[in-house]
């Protein structure tokens, strides 16, 4: 499904996204909050990860900034302070989660989603939009999380020698280097 | 990239109440819960790993020399292979190591940063190359395979999850 569209200019950074579609019935709180969470955090690993919103690599670093940063120029994460990484916030609807950019962050974030950095006009080539999301498969993972949380009742029907049969499964897994 | 997988958590969650979920998630991101992981996989990596094939004759050569003139980590042995000179390609990796809440998994992956160039009789030498790709040919092309964890180090960071985890089940009591 194809999710609601960003609004990017220089004042406002943001993307609602409709809970209610997207899980088939209304969100209750935590579920808003966990989704919030996740997807911002999705967000940040694929940003740092030098991949935008289409999963592809973002544009080079130029030569001089990719040596003030001591990277190479295909190094590419956005985080230098890591301020603008740091500067999500929520503002929950209904049955919606709006994820936004801070408003001090909101120059360089729309500098590097349009390629303007500081200029007029946008440049495409030197955009790097690592904002938001476009497809709901984008977001799976994060709805199966959350869906965990569908019944916030179910705290009175915890079985407590199940919890324990369930914790001591818990065991680390190790996936080698795959390039 | 390598994953630290912790299994079992997913099958837990479904059976508790939403406030716990959430502060579990909150384990893959907690700074300190990383740096801690991040310590035991590196320590490990230094302490146990070794290529079975021994060096050769001339990179024992080119050890003694760059031995001269730059500080060696602790861990490192001029007789065998393991993944330390002077330890910075693993303290890149400590300090790049991610948690993943949706996942339920930690992620080691070199940054694209630099190593820094080793010292000779005159100055610098080599070419630059950033961790992630010097990582590539240790483990790719020279069968330098460090992605790997003892037992011990698995054990390590099971009780440190369990021990989040059992912190928010007492909450259930």
């Amino acid at each position: 499904m194809r999710l609601k569209r960003k609004k990017i200019s220089d004042s406002e950074i943001s993307q609602v996204f409709d809970l209610k579609k997207l899980l088939k019935y209304e969100p209750n709180d935590m579920q808003k909050e966990l989704f919030y969470n996740l997807a911002v955090d999705k967000m940040v690993q694929r940003t740092s990860f030098g991949l935008d919103v289409n999963n592809e690599k973002f544009p080079d670093y130029n030569l001089d900034y990719a040596n003030k940063k001591g990277v190479t120029e295909s190094s590419v994460d956005l985080i230098l302070t890591g301020k603008m990484l740091n500067s999500f916030e929520n503002a929950e609807g209904k049955n919606t989660v709006e994820i936004k950019i801070k408003e001090d962050q909101t120059g360089k974030a729309h500098g590097n989603i349009t390629g303007s950095y500081g200029k007029p006009r946008p440049v495409k080539s030197k955009a790097r939009d690592f904002f938001g999301f476009k497809n709901s498969d984008e977001l799976s993972d994060v709805l199966s999380q959350v869906d965990l949380l569908k019944n916030p009742e179910q705290e009175s029907k915890i079985d407590l020698s199940e919890i324990s049969d369930l914790f001591n499964r818990i065991n680390i897994g190790f996936e080698g280097f795959d390039g | 990239m390598a994953k630290v997988n912790v299994n079992g958590l997913n099958d837990l969650a479904k059976r508790l109440n939403s406030k716990i979920v959430i502060e579990i998630n909150k384990i893959f991101s907690n700074k300190n819960i990383i740096k801690i992981i991040a310590e035991i996989i590196v320590t490990d990596i230094k302490n146990n790993y070794e290529r079975i094939q021994g060096p050769s004759k001339s990179t024992i050569f080119q050890r003694i020399y760059l031995e001269k003139y730059n500080n060696t980590d602790k861990a490192y042995r001029r007789s065998k292979i393991k993944a330390v000179f002077t330890g910075e390609l693993l303290e890149d990796l400590k300090n790049n190591i991610k948690g993943s809440p949706t996942e339920k998994k930690f992620i080691l992956e070199h940054s694209d940063k630099l190593h820094s160039k080793y010292l000779g009789k005159s100055g610098l030498i080599g070419n630059n190359i950033s961790y992630k790709n010097l990582s590539k040919i240790l483990v790719n092309d020279l069968g330098i395979n460090y992605f790997a964890l003892t037992d011990k180090a698995k054990r390590e960071i099971n009780n440190i999850i369990k021990n989040e985890i059992r912190k928010l089940l007492t909450q259930l009591k």
